[in-house]
């Protein structure tokens, strides 16, 4: 398999997750760093053979960032009751293997992406636009917008940096304050009630 | 800092790769294993950007009001849960009544009572137990015939404090220690202080035990032990509602849920053996079950037995 297979699979059936991971993480394991537990969780994935097998990735995103929070658990002895109680919520979770709520979390991750990529200074949005809407590559953009190609290469990594931290920040400002119900945890209720 | 060379290395890598990049990433990505996965993230986010436009279109917001209203009010049920065994045990405290001589205290199934004896020292009386207090100017006297009791006993030398359970006595001074009778054998566990202890059916000399000790009380022997440090606190978090599994068996736990809980747990014999972490509260029965069946790689059914009511069993995938 190559890697780019696999950047592709992760972009679109793990990383649109991530937020509603994180969510979960922060929810059931207060005391777990999440930052660090996300972080473990793509350095797993980064060394699966195939990911042919996995035909709920989203669930699997979710068991394996589980699994890192059980090692932990498992190092320290030590685990909060919270810890204990997400433990069990997540093995609640019922497939949702090419349900709607797959489909629509990666929309809905979409949708998010362009508000932050609306939200970038005026010369990396115009990167951006370009290098999605068109398909133009690096060094085509720095002939259109007549910047050398370093320039719209630097644009593209802080762009891409922003948004990644404007990821994982989201979710961190929401819960304090909204508390919004993310939909893996109404559907991890589900499951629950469900008594599976 | 790792995120910010990994999205550095996505847009080289989005440009094209040259000269001695190939090596350098090579020898970032050998440098830590975290960074694979964190150019992986990258790499995934940037290839998202470029298809955001094509397929976005729906509201954020759609279909998930409903969903946040169910969720907040599980919320508040589990809160109320949470609510309702604090309130139990604060009832316990403020019913809690100086028994008088001879008085009798059955606790049921699920029920953690804390009782202020009449020399103001402290029972905290585990589920399921049976307990007569006898009192005498001599002597303060506790029989624990069944289950578990916690005692934070009242400085007297004068009137000594013995707790018995079967054959087996404990004294104490002025202290702390918890009684717990399982089957012909039971255990004590000194939190402050120091107990001696003895077998009316033996001839052997009292022991003395201190806190930070356990006795391992069996017909005709004792063994005592050291605590690891905590253990002592993870064997009586049932005085806060709690039970602590600290690499236990699944059977054990799942025997210790047991005592606490109308609602039986059982667990499939290949699974018995297997370890498992955590604390829980003592009347989420189904948490544990769902959180320990997912750290033995088992799964959760629920069925009605007749004369047994609802059992949950913890088997094999």
């Amino acid at each position: 398999m190559s890697s780019d297979q696999l950047v592709a699979w992760v972009g679109r059936y793990i990383l649109p997750h991530e937020r509603q991971l994180r969510i979960w993480l922060r929810a059931a394991f207060p005391t777990v760093d999440v930052d660090d537990v996300v972080q473990e969780t793509y350095c797993r994935i980064s060394r699966l053979d195939g990911f042919a097998h996995i035909d709920d990735p989203r669930r699997y995103f979710f068991r394996a960032a589980r699994n890192v929070v059980l090692e932990q658990i498992r190092r320290e002895r030590v685990v909060s009751i919270d810890a204990a109680s997400g433990l069990a919520e997540l093995d609640s979770a019922p497939d949702l293997s090419h349900s709607p709520e797959e489909i629509v979390a990666e929309r809905h991750m979409l949708a998010r992406i362009e508000r932050l990529i609306d939200a970038l200074p005026d010369r990396a949005r115009q990167i951006f636009r370009l290098r999605k809407i068109d398909g133009m590559a690096q060094r085509d953009i720095a002939m259109r917008l007549h910047i050398p190609e370093t320039v719209v290469e630097n644009d593209v990594a802080r762009g891409l940096k922003r948004i990644l931290d404007q990821l994982s920040e989201e979710e961190k400002a929401e819960l304090p304050i909204r508390r919004r119900q993310s939909r893996t945890a109404r559907a991890i209720r589900r499951g629950l009630g469900g008594g599976r | 800092m790792i995120d910010d060379i990994a999205c550095r290395w996505a847009a080289a890598i989005d440009r094209g790769l040259h000269g001695d990049e190939d090596a350098r990433l090579a020898a970032w990505l050998e440098e830590d294993e975290r960074h694979r996965g964190a150019l992986l993230r990258a790499r995934a986010a940037l290839g998202l950007l470029d298809r955001a436009r094509a397929l976005s279109g729906l509201s954020e917001d759609e279909g998930f009001e409903d969903a946040g209203r169910a969720h907040r009010d599980r919320r508040h049920w589990r809160r109320w849960g949470g609510g309702a065994m604090a309130a139990a045990l604060v009832a316990g405290l403020s019913l809690g009544f100086w028994p008088d001589r001879g008085e009798r205290i059955d606790t049921r199934i699920g029920e953690i009572r804390r009782m202020p004896l009449a020399d103001r020292s402290v029972a905290l009386v585990n589920s399921g137990t049976t307990l007569r207090v006898a009192f005498t100017p001599a002597e303060r006297h506790i029989d624990v015939s069944k289950g578990e009791a916690w005692f934070q006993v009242a400085h007297n030398p004068k009137r000594p404090f013995v707790v018995a359970s079967g054959p087996y006595r404990v004294q104490a001074v002025g202290t702390a220690f918890d009684v717990r009778r399982e089957g012909e054998a039971a255990r004590v566990v000194v939190t402050k202080g120091v107990v001696k202890i003895w077998s009316v059916d033996s001839t052997a000399p009292p022991r003395r035990v201190a806190a930070g000790e356990w006795a391992v009380l069996h017909p005709g022997r004792m063994a005592v032990r050291a605590m690891q440090p905590q253990a002592s606190d993870q064997q009586l978090a049932w005085r806060e509602g709690r039970i602590v599994l600290d690499d236990m068996t699944l059977g054990q736990a799942v025997a210790e849920f047991n005592r606490y809980n109308n609602d039986q747990l059982e667990v499939a014999p290949p699974l018995a053996g297997r370890r498992v972490v955590g604390w829980f509260r003592i009347y989420d029965v189904d948490g544990f079950a769902a959180a320990s069946a997912a750290m033995v790689g088992g799964r959760v059914e629920r069925r009605q037995v007749p004369g047994k009511g609802d059992v949950t069993r913890i088997i094999p995938q």
